[in-house]
């Protein structure tokens, strides 16, 4: 639970949160269940007099803006010489609003904050007025820098990805390294027998690759030529042996970039290069020959062994999904076994939706290789796809947070979010921005703005110009929405 | 001077230019009489915020005691940040004339008893009537109301974040 308590001189404002596991740990500062108290607390007034009001967080963003509003309007009032002063304009409200009452004194009423059916209003001095507007403003504007509570990713922690994921990787190395020595020393026909058997546990222990793997890769392959049943086998991979050896950490790059045709991200084989395709598609069409392979096979598994190119005479239909690892969050969904003809799509579920497509030889354990993969720590640009919204109100919305996310990044020094708030003119250009903060007024000159008066999104529908908010968050993300349509 | 970084937007009419100037000089003048200013004041806030050369012209004229009937865009702007900042840097001040002020009407008293308030009245008095034409004199009740409107209004000045609400209030 988290408490902040604004305290001028004549009210109090305290404003009580939950902090979600997730987001503590995350170090991240998400709040929910926000609730605030508001205790008018004039130390002028007998205790007997103090009023407290409390309500949610809606409620407190409502009061902030009818009290700011009507101080703008009450700034605005000339005195006028024989008239009585009265602020315009807020009088004929039903819920929360402020009357005038000279130019000393306000009435707030309270609607819905009322805290019994005999206390409606609140008589304000001028002073008090004061402190109320300043305590919500202070601290409605601390509660904008603090994300909502829905951009919270995904449960998973940080720290438990990378340890899965050097698990993972630690597990395809062994596996890998074992595969790669029992092909040469073992060479043709055996290889499949090889491949078939799951990396036990005990393999997985095997923490450094075998020294033989480094030092000598030529002795081993020259024996390979007596055995001879397989004819293309032993000239395919001797080739390659030697860049597989140059390449000893096959730990798959944290960075996925979002390039629709890249090789898909289970096969940390590097570097074999004549039927790399086919390795991707070899858990397709074996249908009958290659599904015996056990579902408790490990992740270890799930890279496909350099010595399948012999499994698969090749003449497969390259199905035209697999290689593409589309978006990075989301999980390769490989075509089902038995009906290669249907229409494989790369989907983009969520990590749990996966397990129900799961297919073939790649295993419930290389989908959660896979998934560990997914969920290793982003890159700026990575968090940055995450920052789209299909909530979007207006276009203008994804078209401010795109120039933000390619014109802004955060510098090193940044420890907190940045906040501005753009006004948009309605043929699509930037009329000015607000700074929300104290950091973000200090950063302003750090930040590269739109030029004024040139369209940098398209032109609004409605006739009145629009503010859009944006965060500006030092990871390196970009949140945009509609604050208000006119 | 980027005015659009300090959200000092939008642009004021040219025909209001002179209402805001008016408007301005009313919490000039009550900022001066709440805190006996002498001119320097204005020269050092403007030197610290550097707007010496936008508001060289006007620092001149009050300088002199003679007041422009109409500032600048510019120098309306200026005068708004200048303003503010004196206005934050002496809240504790406003807060206790504004404060003087209620208690002495929640009490029936009248205002000149205390002798912050006394000097108050009288410096806003003295310069609101120097400033505007012989024509267009307001009664010692309207100046008086006039006087605790802007000091109430300084009082709100005072918050760090209101130089882009006191701009609205002037070109809106």
């Amino acid at each position: 639970m988290i408490t902040q308590r604004y305290t001028p001189p004549t009210c109090t404002l305290e404003v009580t949160a939950k902090q979600p596991w997730q987001a503590k740990l995350r170090g991240e500062s998400v709040l929910e269940e926000v609730q605030f108290q508001l205790s008018f607390d004039d130390p002028r007034r007998p205790k007997e007099e103090y009023i407290n009001i409390r309500g949610d967080r809606h409620q407190l963003q409502d009061l902030s803006e009818v009290v700011h509003r009507y101080v703008q309007q009450f700034l605005k009032t000339p005195v006028q010489p024989n008239v009585i002063f009265q602020v315009p304009g807020s009088s004929s409200e039903t819920d929360i609003h402020l009357k005038s009452d000279g130019v000393l004194y306000h009435h707030l009423f309270l609607g819905s904050l009322a805290p019994q059916t005999t206390l409606s209003e609140i008589h304000l001095s001028a002073l008090q007025l004061f402190d109320l507007d300043t305590a919500l403003q202070d601290c409605v504007t601390k509660l904008a820098e603090v994300p909502p509570r829905e951009t919270i990713p995904s449960p998973i922690l940080p720290l438990a990805r990378t340890v899965l994921t050097v698990l993972v990787s630690i597990g395809a190395l062994t596996g890998l390294i074992k595969l790669i020595n029992a092909t040469r020393q073992e060479p043709t026909p055996v290889v499949t027998t090889e491949t078939a058997t799951p990396v036990t546990p005990a393999d997985e222990v095997v923490p450094l690759p075998p020294p033989n793997l480094l030092s000598s890769p030529e002795p081993t392959l020259k024996p390979l030529p007596t055995p001879t049943p397989t004819p293309p086998a032993p000239e395919t991979l001797s080739p390659d042996l030697p860049s597989v050896t140059t390449a000893p950490l096959p730990i798959p790059s944290p960075i996925f970039p979002n390039t629709a045709n890249s090789a898909p991200a289970p096969t940390p084989i590097p570097e074999v290069t004549p039927g790399q395709n086919e390795f991707v598609i070899i858990p397709n069409e074996p249908a009958p020959s290659s599904s015996p392979v056990t579902p408790s096979q490990p992740a270890a598994a799930a890279p496909p062994s350099p010595s399948q190119p012999n499994l698969v005479p090749t003449p497969t239909p390259i199905p035209s999904v697999p290689v593409a690892v589309g978006q990075i969050p989301s999980v390769i969904q490989l075509p089902p076994l038995q009906n290669p003809g249907t229409p494989v799509a790369v989907n983009t579920p969520p990590p749990e939706a996966e397990t129900d497509t799961q297919p073939e030889d790649s295993s419930a354990e290389s989908t959660s290789y896979l998934a560990q993969l997914n969920k290793r720590p982003q890159t700026i640009a990575a968090r940055r796809e995450e920052d789209t919204s299909l909530f979007d109100q207006i276009p203008q919305v994804t078209e401010v947070r795109n120039y933000f996310q390619q014109n802004w990044y955060p510098p090193k020094s940044l420890k907190r979010s940045l906040q501005y708030s753009l006004q948009l003119n309605t043929d699509g250009s930037l009329q000015s921005i607000t700074p929300i903060g104290q950091p973000s007024v200090n950063r302003l000159q750090q930040v590269e703005f739109p030029p004024t008066g040139e369209p940098f999104v398209s032109r609004l529908q409605q006739e009145k110009p629009v503010k859009i908010r944006v965060i500006l968050q030092p990871n390196g993300r970009v949140q945009a929405f509609l604050e208000t349509l006119n | 001077m980027n005015w659009q970084l300090l959200d000092l937007q939008p642009e004021p009419q040219t025909d209001k230019l002179e209402t805001i100037t008016r408007q301005l000089y009313q919490s000039v003048f009550a900022l001066e009489a709440l805190l006996e200013n002498s001119s320097d004041t204005w020269e050092k806030v403007a030197e610290h915020l550097n707007l010496t050369s936008v508001l060289s012209g006007w620092l001149q004229q009050r300088n002199q005691s003679s007041l422009q009937s109409s500032l600048n865009a510019d120098e309306a702007r200026s005068l708004v940040l200048v303003i503010c900042h004196l206005a934050g840097q002496n809240q504790a001040l406003i807060r206790r004339g504004v404060n003087l002020v209620e208690q002495l009407t929640q009490q029936n008293q009248p205002l000149n008893q205390v002798t912050l308030l006394r000097d108050y009245l009288l410096g806003f008095s003295q310069r609101y009537q120097q400033y505007i034409s012989l024509d267009s004199r307001l009664s010692t009740e309207q100046i008086t109301s006039l006087a605790l409107k802007s000091l109430i209004d300084l009082l709100f000045y005072s918050h760090p974040n209101s130089p882009k609400p006191f701009w609205l209030t002037l070109v809106q």
